[in-house]
C-alpha cells in the first residue's frame, strides 16, 4: 500500500472514518442489489446473446419475449388475478387481526393477556403435521375455497409477537385521558390506536404481504388447481417440478431454461419491488418500537 | 420496557386484584377480550388443534384408519429415528449449520446497522437500507434460483473465473465444505438487513442526550458506539437471541431444500430433509412426526431455560 | 397516509364481509365419478374449463352412463394430497398413483380398505382391464393376496428399457468421422474428441438426484440391471452388491476423473435440467429417459442448433461383448378403483374399462371422427381448431400427445401409445418419412440388448421396513464411490457399502425376496 494519508475532511468532504463507512456500505448493497439486477438482466436478455458470450454482467440487447410467453397463457392470467387477491386479502385481514390482537393483549392490567398471549410461543416451534392440519381445515368446511388461502395462515404467532411489543410501550397516559373523556375500549382503538399506528400496520402489512405473496406449498395442498396462486405454478417451474412445454407455453422448445426461469423469477420479484418502497419508510419506524421489549 | 411503566402495570394489577372475580373482569374488559378473540381463536384451530397429530408420533399411522384407528407402538418411532445413522448426521448438521447462522448472521445484522446509523444522509440510508431489505422479500425458491445462476459450476462467478482468470471451477454448490459456507453467507444475505432494520428502530430511541453527554466527556464516535449505541439496543439483540435459540436444531428447510442435492448431503442434510426423504416421501407419518416431535422438544427446552435464565438475570424474556 | 385512507377501510370491510358469508363448500353429485390424477396445473384447469362442453368426455359419459368430473393435482405433494384425502374417508371413485414400483403402498392401500380388489360384480365390469394381465405376466407381481387390485397403464407387450440411456450427437459423430460409439472407449474417445473440437461441455446426467438411474448405463456391462433382483449360486441377490456393479461404477470413476463428465452434473437436481443443457446444445452427450421423449429432445435440440442431430445409442460394453441397459416392462402408473362409503366402485369400473379399450386410446390421441380428425384417401388429417376447443394439445407441439382426459388414468401422453395407428399418426405427424425413420433407430437401438431383473415390483415386510434407509445408503455411497480419487479408494468404499448395506437390513430383505422369487420363478 502507497502511504497516502487520509486527512480528516479531505477528500469528498468526509473523514476517512466516514469513508471507510461508506465503503463498506457500497460493497455491502452491491451484494445485497446484484443478484437481483443479474437475475433481471438474464430475464430480459437475448437467449442467443447469453449462449454466445460466456461471461455477462449486465443484459446484452434486449427482449420481453419470456415475459409474453409467460403471460400468453390464460391459465396464468387467472392464477395471477388469485395470487393477487389472495395477498390484498389475506394481509388485509391478518394485519387487521393482528393489530386488534396485538393492542387488547398488551393493555396493562388485563389479567389474562399474558397468559393469552403466551399461547403464541409454542407454534413458533412446534406443528402438527400435514395431514392433522388438513384435517382440521377440512373440518372448518374451507378445503378447496378460497379462504383456505387466507384463513388458515391468518395470524402468524412471531408477528402477533412484533405488534404486541409495539403496543406494550404505546403511552398508557393518552389512553387514560381518553378513558376521562369517557371513551369506550373501542372508541380508543378506532379513534387514537389505529390512526396512530401506521408503522406497525405498515411493518406487519409488508410481512404478512411477502408471506402472502410467496406462499406456494399449502396452497398446492389445500385447494385444486382452478384456485392454484401464480405462486404454485411459477415455484414449481423453477424448482423443476413442471416442464416449461408443460404450461401450454407456446413455441416452448425454443425457450431456454435459464433466461425462462429468469424471466419466471423476475415476475415473483417485481411486485414485491414496486410495493415495498410504498411501505418501507413506515417499515422501520413500525419495528423500531416493536422491537422493544414489552 | 422502562421502569415507570413496570410500575404502572404492577400496581394496575394489584388495583384490579381484590375487587374483582374472575368473571368480572371479562366482563369489564369484554371489547379488549372480544378483539383478541379471532387471533386467539385462529391460533387455537389452525396450531393448537392439529397438535392432536403429535400422537402419530407413537402409531403405525394409517390415514385410512386414522388417529384412534391406527397401531400404537410405544416409542418405536423414535427407537427406528435414533438408531437410524442419518438421524444423528442430520441432527448435527441441523445444529452446526444453525449454530454457524448465528454466529454470523446476527453479529452481521448488528454491524450493518451500526454501519448504516453513522450515515446521515437520508437517501443515501434509505436506498442502501431497502437494498439490504430485499432478499428478505423474496421466497427461497427465488433466492435459490439466483445463487444458482451466480455461484453454479456454469455460472456467473465460475465463469469470470474460467474465462478471464483461466481457474478452475469451484463447485459452491456441490462440494460438501463450500457448500455449507454457501448456506450460511446465504442466510445472512437474507435476513441480515431485515434485522438490521429491528437494531435500527431501537437505535432511533435511544435518548439523544446520552450522545451529548458523551461528547461533553470527550467521547470519540467509536467510543459513543461501544458505550452508548450498543447499550441501547441490547434489548432488541437479547429478544432476537432468544428467540433464535430456539431455532438451533431447525437450520432452515426451505432454503436447504431449495438448494441443496445428494453430493452435499455430508454436510447440508438436516432434520426437516432427513424427515422428507426417508420418512414422508415413504408415507412413514408415524416416523416423521416422532422427528418433529423430538425436534419441538428441543427447540422449546432451549427456549425455556434462555428465557427464564434472561428473567433470572434481569434483562426480560419472550413474554 | 396510505394506510388510513377511506380505501383502505372499505377493503378491510369487504374482507370482512366475504369471509362471514364465503366460504361454503359445493355439494357433490352423487350420480359423478371423480377421477383424480397427478399432473401439471396448467392441464388441470384447463380440464375444468372445458369439461362442460367437451365432445370428447360427453361421449365417455353416453358410452358409461356417468357424469365425469376430472380433477388434476399438482405432482408436487400428490402423494401427501391422496393419502389426506384418505385420512378424511373423501377419495375420488379413480385415482392414479405415479409410485409404479411402490408395491408396498398398494398393500397398504388394500389392507386398509381404500381400493377394491377386481373380482366378482367388479370383475365382470372390468372385461379389457383384465384381459391386459394376459398379455403381461410381470403384473401379477403386484397382486395383494392373490387379488389384482389396478390396472397397470401398459403399452405393447414387450419390454423396453427407459430410464437413462445415452443420448449423443449424431451431428457430432459425421464431422468428426467417428463411427456410433459401441464400447465406453469408443465413447469416452466420443467425448474426448467433442469436447476439443466444439468446445461443449462432456457428458451431462441428474447426478444430485436421490437416484441411481445413471447405474443402469454401466451395471449392462457386467450383465447386472441396476434395479430388481439377479438369479446367483443362492438364490436371487441384489445386482447392487454384485463385483461386476463395482466394475460398473469403476468405469464411471474413471470417466469422471479423465473430465469426461460435466462438473455441473452433480448440482442437476432433475431430469430435466440435464436434458434442458443437451438441447441447448451445451453438452456433447447426456443419460436420460428414452421412448418418444425422444422426438421433444430433437426438436428443441434442431431449434437452438441448427442441423443438431441427436443420437439414441444401444447399450454400451467393454469389449466382450456382454451389454444391455436393465428390461423394463412397457408401462408407467397404475390406476385404482377406491372403495369408500361416498365411492361409486360400479360407475368407476364402467369408466375405467372404456378407458382402457383400443377405441379410447384412439379417440384421446385422435378424437372423434369427423369433428376432431377427418380421412382423407386413407390419411389422418387433424382438425386443429376443433381439438384445441376441446381441450387437445396442439399439434405444434413436438409430440401433441394424447387429449388430457386420457391422464384421467395415466400419465396423459402413455394412452396414446396403445392403438398402433394413433401411434403412428402421434409419432409422424408434421415429421417428415426420414425423421420417423431417424426415431424408429432410437427405438431400436434402445431395446436392442436388454438385461433381465427379476421382482422389480415385489416388495417383502422387510422390504417395506427397510427400504428407505437401504436407498438413502445406495445413493450416498454410489457417489462417494464415482467421486473417488483413485480406483484402489473406490473399490474400498464399494467394499465398505456392501457392508453397511447388508447390515442396514439388506441381508435379511435379499433372503425374504429370494425365498418368494424361487417360490415364483423357481430354481
Amino acid at each position: 500500500m502507497t502511504n497516502i494519508t487520509l486527512k480528516p475532511h479531505a477528500i469528498f468532504g468526509l473523514t476517512s472514518g466516514q469513508l471507510l463507512i461508506r465503503l463498506a456500505l457500497l460493497v455491502i448493497f452491491a451484494l445485497c442489489a446484484y443478484p437481483f439486477f443479474y437475475i433481471l438482466s438474464l430475464a430480459v436478455m437475448p437467449y442467443e446473446n447469453f449462449i454466445s458470450s460466456p461471461v455477462h454482467f449486465g443484459p446484452n440487447g434486449f427482449t420481453l419475449e419470456y415475459f409474453q410467453q409467460i403471460f400468453g397463457s390464460a391459465n396464468l392470467q387467472r392464477a395471477f388475478t388469485i395470487s393477487v387477491f389472495k395477498t390484498i386479502m389475506g394481509t388485509g385481514l391478518s394485519v387487521v387481526t393482528t393489530v386488534m390482537a396485538g393492542w387488547a393483549l398488551s393493555r396493562p392490567g388485563l389479567k389474562y393477556g399474558r397468559l393469552l398471549s403466551a399461547l403464541f410461543i409454542v407454534p413458533l416451534y412446534v406443528g402438527g403435521g400435514l395431514i392433522p392440519y388438513f384435517l382440521v381445515i377440512r373440518a372448518t368446511g374451507m378445503l378447496n375455497t378460497f379462504w383456505a388461502l387466507i384463513i388458515p395462515s391468518m395470524v402468524w404467532p412471531f408477528n402477533f409477537l412484533i405488534a404486541r411489543a409495539y403496543f406494550a410501550n404505546f403511552p398508557q397516559e393518552i389512553v387514560e385521558a381518553a378513558k376521562v373523556d369517557g371513551a369506550s375500549n373501542l372508541m380508543i382503538f378506532k379513534d387514537i390506536v389505529w390512526p396512530t399506528s401506521t408503522p406497525i400496520i405498515a411493518t406487519l402489512a409488508v410481512l404478512y404481504g411477502v408471506g402472502h405473496w410467496n406462499d406456494y406449498f399449502w396452497p398446492s395442498f389445500l385447494v385444486q388447481p382452478d384456485l392454484y396462486p401464480i405462486t404454485v405454478v411459477l415455484q414449481n417451474l423453477i424448482s423443476g417440478n413442471v416442464m416449461a412445454s408443460r404450461l401450454g407455453v407456446s413455441g416452448f422448445q425454443s425457450v431456454s431454461p435459464q433466461s425462462f426461469i429468469a424471466a419466471v423469477a423476475a415476475v415473483l420479484i417485481i411486485p414485491v419491488l414496486v410495493a415495498y418502497p410504498l411501505f418501507q419508510r413506515y417499515v422501520v419506524k413500525g419495528i423500531l418500537v416493536g422491537s422493544l421489549k414489552g | 420496557m422502562n421502569v415507570a411503566q413496570e410500575n404502572f402495570r404492577q400496581n394496575q394489577t394489584t388495583l384490579d386484584k381484590p375487587k374483582c372475580s374472575a368473571l368480572d373482569h371479562v366482563r369489564q374488559n369484554s371489547t379488549l377480550y372480544l378483539m383478541a378473540i379471532p387471533a386467539v381463536l385462529s391460533i387455537i384451530v389452525f396450531s393448537y388443534l392439529p397438535l392432536f397429530g403429535l400422537s402419530i408420533a407413537f402409531l403405525d399411522f394409517s390415514p385410512f384408519r386414522g388417529i384412534l384407528g391406527s397401531e400404537w407402538v410405544g416409542t418405536a418411532n423414535f427407537a427406528d429415528a435414533f438408531n437410524n445413522p442419518f438421524f444423528w448426521a442430520a441432527l448435527r448438521n441441523s445444529f452446526i449449520i444453525s449454530t454457524l447462522k448465528l454466529m454470523i448472521t446476527f453479529p452481521s445484522a448488528v454491524i450493518l446497522a451500526l454501519l448504516l446509523n453513522e450515515v446521515r444522509k437520508r437517501w443515501l440510508k434509505v436506498v442502501i437500507q431497502t437494498s439490504t431489505m430485499l432478499p428478505f422479500l423474496v421466497s427461497w425458491v427465488v433466492a435459490g434460483a439466483m445463487f444458482r445462476a451466480i455461484l453454479g459450476t456454469d455460472g456467473l462467478v465460475n465463469s469470470v473465473g474460467t474465462s478471464l482468470f483461466n481457474t478452475d471451477p469451484i463447485a459452491f454448490l456441490s462440494d460438501p465444505q463450500p457448500f455449507r459456507w454457501v448456506l450460511i453467507l446465504q442466510d445472512t444475505w437474507k435476513y441480515a438487513g431485515y434485522f438490521a432494520v429491528l437494531y435500527l428502530a431501537a437505535m432511533a430511541t435511544i435518548d439523544p442526550n446520552l450522545y451529548e453527554a458523551a461528547e461533553v466527556d470527550g467521547a470519540s464516535r467509536w467510543q459513543q458506539t461501544v458505550h452508548v449505541t450498543l447499550p441501547g439496543i441490547s434489548n432488541t439483540m437479547i429478544t432476537i437471541l432468544l428467540i433464535s435459540v430456539g431455532y438451533l436444531v431447525a437450520a432452515g428447510f426451505e432454503q436447504v431444500y431449495v438448494m441443496y442435492n445428494v453430493s452435499v448431503y455430508e454436510t447440508a442434510d438436516i432434520l426437516e430433509t432427513f424427515t422428507l426423504r426417508l420418512a414422508l416421501s415413504q408415507g412413514n407419518y408415524g416416523l416423521a412426526t416422532a422427528v418433529g416431535l423430538v425436534q419441538g422438544a428441543i427447540s422449546l427446552t432451549l427456549v425455556l431455560i434462555v428465557h427464564f435464565t434472561a428473567k433470572r438475570l434481569g434483562r426480560g424474556g419472550l413474554f | 397516509m396510505l394506510l388510513n385512507s377511506r380505501i383502505t377501510r372499505v377493503v378491510i370491510a369487504l374482507t370482512f364481509a366475504l369471509v362471514a358469508f364465503g366460504g361454503m363448500a359445493l355439494a357433490q353429485d352423487t350420480d359423478t365419478v371423480v377421477i383424480w390424477t397427478p399432473g401439471d396445473a396448467k392441464f388441470a384447469t384447463e380440464d375444468l374449463q372445458v369439461a362442460e362442453a367437451n365432445r370428447l368426455l360427453q361421449m365417455i359419459e353416453e358410452s358409461t352412463n356417468t357424469q365425469i368430473e376430472i380433477v388434476q393435482i399438482s405432482w408436487d405433494g400428490y402423494g401427501d394430497r391422496l393419502r389426506a384425502a384418505a385420512a378424511s374417508g373423501e377419495l375420488p371413485d379413480i385415482f392414479s398413483y405415479y409410485q409404479h414400483n411402490d408395491k408396498n403402498l398398494i398393500t397398504q392401500f388394500a389392507e386398509d380398505g381404500l381400493i377394491l380388489p377386481f373380482n366378482g360384480d367388479l370383475a365382470s365390469l372390468l372385461p379389457t382391464v383384465l384381459t391386459e394381465y394376459e398379455g403381461t405376466p410381470f403384473t401379477s407381481e403386484l397382486n395383494v393376496d392373490g387379488n389384482i387390485y389396478m390396472r397397470p397403464s401398459t403399452w405393447g407387450g414387450g419390454t423396453q428399457p427407459n430410464l437413462s440411456l445415452v443420448h449423443v450427437r449424431q451431428d457430432v459423430l459425421d464431422t468428426l468421422g467417428l463411427a456410433q460409439p459401441e464400447t465406453f472407449e469408443d465413447f469416452a474417445n466420443y467425448l474426448t474428441q467433442c469436447q476439443e473440437a466444439t468446445g461443449m461441455n462432456g457428458l451431462v446426467f441428474p447426478g444430485g438426484e436421490a437416484s441411481i438411474f445413471y447405474v443402469n448405463v454401466f451395471a449392462g456391462a457386467f450383465g447386472l440391471p441396476f434395479q430388481g433382483w439377479v438369479r446367483t449360486d443362492n438364490g436371487f441377490e441384489s445386482p447392487l452388491i454384485q463385483a461386476g456393479m463395482r466394475d460398473g461404477l469403476l468405469i464411471l470413476r474413471q470417466m469422471i476423473a479423465d473430465g469426461l463428465v460435466d462438473p455441473v452434473t452433480w448440482e442437476l437436481t432433475n431430469g430435466n435440467e440435464a436434458k434442458e443443457r443437451f438441447i441447448a446444445g451445451s453438452n456433447c452427450a447426456m443419460l436420460f429417459n428414452g421412448g418418444p421423449i425422444d422426438l421433444e429432445i430433437q426438436a428443441a435440440l434442431e431449434t437452438n442448433v441448427p442441423d443438431a442431430v441427436q443420437l439414441t445409442l444401444p447399450a454400451l460394453t467393454t469389449g466382450d461383448g456382454v451389454r444391455g441397459y436393465t428390461m423394463e416392462p412397457q408401462w408407467a402408473t397404475a390406476t385404482f378403483i377406491a372403495g369408500l362409503p361416498n365411492n361409486h366402485p360400479e360407475a368407476a369400473a364402467r369408466v375405467l374399462d372404456y378407458l382402457t379399450t383400443a377405441e379410447f386410446a384412439r379417440l384421446s390421441v385422435l378424437g372423434i371422427e369427423g369433428v376432431h380428425y377427418d380421412m382423407v384417401d386413407g390419411q389422418v388429417q387433424l382438425n386443429e381448431e376443433a381439438r384445441l376447443q376441446d381441450g387437445f394439445r396442439p399439434t405444434s407441439d413436438t409430440v401433441f400427445g394424447a387429449h388430457p382426459l386420457a391422464g384421467g388414468v395415466m400419465v396423459d401422453w402413455l394412452n396414446a401409445w396403445r392403438d398402433a395407428e394413433a401411434y403412428e399418426v402421434y409419432i409422424g405427424w408434421g415429421k417428415s418419412s426420414e425423421a420417423v425413420e431417424r426415431y424408429n433407430t432410437w427405438q431400436e437401438n434402445a431395446g436392442m440388448y436388454q438385461i433381465e431383473a427379476f421382482g422389480m415390483f415385489s416388495s417383502t415386510p422387510a422390504l417395506a421396513e427397510y427400504q428407505p434407509t437401504l436407498n438413502e445408503i445406495v445413493i450416498r455411497d454410489f457417489l462417494s464411490i464415482i467421486r473417488a480419487d483413485t480406483a484402489e479408494e473406490a473399490t474400498t468404499l464399494f467394499d465398505t457399502f456392501v457392508q453397511s448395506w447388508l447390515s442396514a437390513g439388506g441381508q435379511q430383505v435379499q433372503d425374504e425376496m429370494s425365498a418368494y422369487l424361487l417360490e415364483v420363478y423357481g430354481n
